[in-house]
């Protein structure tokens, strides 16, 4: 069967109309159950997608099992609800330090759980990401972001992602993660620096303005503060958002290869047609802009609120086809097809293409 | 009509490279036939995806192998004849009219869930939650609000004493009747989330009679008595989760609106209650019920008069003068009550 696309071309076949009446299905047996319908709806909205998203003719497939979903909700909500109502007033405190001693273990096992659930070409993904490492990362290591006021979060960002990836399999090939510390960085940094620039500007010229009102008492000065602060969450909404999601997304992306090669030098820099011929990693590549995240994300918020959030549906397949449209994957010709980790691994990987505990925490 | 053959992809499971080959109707069930022979599947055996729009449909086959099929066409009546993968009631194109139907559902549910069954399940709930339990949520608020607006009272002993005992003989919630003085809150009285009922010097002072301070403080109790701290607490969670469900990652925005306004009505349900609770009280008592409402207009009166000198609003919550401006529903509504 050959398909028309040229080869490297994520193509989604989704559309808004087929999944709003997925979606409005979804709602209605979800509000009928009293939600217990919604394991089932997240399972048929993630086969709606994968099933949707081809590569070079093969598409994915999902395989989560709904009883294993709602299992895993059946113990995620009432804890959480208990969590932030038993603790009353320290009620972020409690649901933090549970953030701590069971996030990094949730969130180990719901990538496992999302992971081996993923296939394309009839092959699995896994995640083979250990505990340990996630307890420092996600538990040891945001308790200095915390205590650097939140400065160390890109690097804290980067890890984080970092981790994800390159503990990512498919079949028996690896995911090799070579982004740039400094360039991810440096876009922070740059939001930063034009940010707080742009914010001084603006309290400046604010305060001129506002300032013979200000006499007039607490009333004013309140006016003012809120907005400023408006203008602040605009900002950051309308420009730093979309700008740190191409640019971090693109980073990943350029400098992400699949393959049993790390090849760090090589992922250094994005990929190089001229040599991708002897390459031994298979590459992505990324090409979001600042315009076309920022054009997709706002029109849909601004239909989504103009609907009361019956636009949602369209928001989801215009946001994948924005991801899809955005992305290639150049094979290398030097690697083999991807082969199934049964084999290997047998202990491990069979218990977590399997069952995995049973639980999908959606996290 | 059985020797129709549909092309497929068939993915083995062990290696990511597909074959072509082809499907077809067979005895008890599927036939693929490919470059390494031909074989049967029971239907038993094999699981057919849902029709998802335009993406192929997936089967799955024993041993962790699958086959891709785009030839929707073909594929129908071979599916048809072994009785699976037919026709879903929400698969592919339900009629405009089934879409504006399950939407009217959804809405009128949602409004249903949100006005009445998240109402209901905190009733449900916050009524079965231990004493103890529903005092320690928001311990520590008085010793806060001391430390913030509360000075100690200017009211002498025997007098806070007096108020106590009288209100001790109304037989309602028990719970400490504390006495402060606060600039901050003017003329006023607050049940706390721990149960007690703190009453402002101010409120004493403009007060026509004793009796008209136990309604107010009837009125407070009837707070406590619903565990409106707590249920509103239960309400508030259970409406973020349904609009964040619903909103998804617009619900920043999206949400707060409404989430806003549901959270008023439910405090004004909870104000609607405590006033029946204070003129319940006040009937048994022997009381004159409207006195309630008689000190309500005294103290709107000079919330009033204080908020124009000052320019700012006092009340922080679930006060006796939360629901601004006094409305003359409420006023109409506790005069109907006394009345019957």
């Amino acid at each position: 069967m050959t398909t028309q696309t040229p080869p490297g071309r994520f193509v989604f076949t989704g559309t808004g109309e087929d999944y709003f009446r997925i979606w409005i299905t979804n709602t209605l047996l979800t509000l009928l159950t009293l939600g217990v319908y919604s394991a089932w709806a997240k399972v048929r909205r993630l086969k709606y997608f994968h099933n949707n998203l081809s590569l070079d003719g093969g598409v994915f497939d999902y395989h989560g099992d709904p009883k294993a979903i709602l299992r895993g909700r059946m113990i995620v909500v009432p804890v959480i609800f208990l969590a932030g109502f038993l603790g009353g007033d320290k009620s972020h405190h409690v649901l933090f330090l549970l953030y701590l001693a069971c996030g990094p273990w949730a969130i180990v096992t719901s990538l496992r759980f999302q992971a081996a659930n993923t296939s394309y070409r009839g092959l699995r993904f896994t995640f083979v990401g250990k505990l340990p490492e996630a307890y420092r990362l996600i538990s040891l290591e945001m308790l200095y972001v915390m205590l650097s006021f939140g400065l160390l979060y890109p690097l804290w960002r980067y890890r984080f992602r970092r981790f994800v990836f390159s503990n990512l399999r498919y079949g028996d090939k690896a995911f090799q993660f070579g982004a740039p510390l400094g360039s991810f960085f440096g876009g922070y940094a740059l939001c930063g620096f034009f940010g707080t620039l742009t914010i001084v500007v603006l309290v400046a010229s604010l305060a001129g303005m506002f300032a013979p009102y200000l006499k007039q008492g607490l009333a004013a000065a309140v006016v003012a503060g809120y907005v400023v602060l408006a203008a602040i969450y605009a900002l950051i909404l309308l420009v730093v958002v979309p700008y740190l999601i191409a640019r971090n997304r693109n980073l990943i992306f350029n400098h992400l290869g699949l393959g049993p090669d790390p090849a760090p030098e090589e992922l250094r820099h994005p990929i190089n047609p001229l040599t991708q011929a002897q390459s031994t990693l298979h590459r992505f590549i990324s090409t979001l802009t600042y315009w076309r995240v920022f054009a997709v994300q706002s029109s849909n918020l601004l239909l989504t609120l103009l609907t009361f959030g019956l636009y949602r549906p369209f928001a989801a397949v215009r946001s994948m086809r924005l991801l899809t449209d955005n992305t290639l994957f150049i094979k290398s010709p030097l690697q083999d097809a991807a082969r199934s980790q049964a084999v290997d691994q047998a202990g491990v990987v069979g218990a977590e293409a399997g069952d995995v505990g049973g639980l999908d925490l959606g996290l | 009509m059985s020797g129709q053959k549909v092309s497929a992809l068939y993915f083995d499971g062990q290696q990511s490279e597909p074959q072509t080959v082809a499907l077809s109707l067979a005895e008890g069930g599927l036939r693929l036939e490919g470059a390494g022979g031909s074989q049967v599947f029971a239907v038993g055996d094999i699981r057919v995806s849902e029709r998802l729009g335009g993406a192929p449909r997936l089967i799955d086959l024993p041993g962790g192998a699958s086959c891709q099929v785009a030839d929707h066409e073909g594929l129908a009546p071979i599916l048809g004849a072994l009785s699976m993968g037919g026709a879903h009631h929400f698969a592919y194109r339900p009629r405009v009219g089934s879409v504006m139907a399950a939407l009217l559902a959804i809405a009128v549910m949602g409004w249903v869930l949100v006005q009445w069954g998240i109402p209901l399940a905190a009733d449900l709930m916050a009524d079965r939650v231990p004493e103890s339990l529903a005092r320690s949520v928001g311990k520590g608020s008085l010793e806060a609000l001391d430390r913030a607006i509360l000075s100690p009272s200017a009211l002498s002993p025997a007098r806070q004493q007096h108020l106590r005992d009288r209100y001790a003989a109304l037989d309602a919630a028990p719970g400490p009747i504390l006495f402060r003085r606060s600039g901050r809150l003017g003329a006023n009285a607050v049940a706390l989330p721990d149960g007690s009922i703190v009453v402002t010097d101010e409120l004493v002072a403009l007060a026509g009679s004793d009796e008209e301070i136990l309604a107010v403080i009837a009125h407070e109790a009837g707070h406590v008595v619903h565990r409106d701290h707590l249920r509103g607490l239960i309400q508030a969670s259970m409406l973020g989760a349904v609009m964040t469900l619903w909103a998804g990652d617009v619900s920043a925005l999206v949400a707060t609106v409404p989430a806003a306004l549901m959270n008023a009505s439910y405090s004004r349900e909870a104000e609607r209650a405590a006033d029946d609770h204070a003129v319940a009280v006040l009937r048994r008592n022997h009381l004159d019920p409207r006195l309630l409402g008689a000190l309500l207009e005294r103290l709107e009166t000079n919330r009033r008069q204080l908020a124009a000198k000052h320019g700012r609003d006092p009340s922080p919550g679930s006060d006796i003068l939360s629901s601004h401006p006094l409305t003359q529903e409420r006023l109409a509504r506790l005069a109907e009550a006394a009345r019957r």
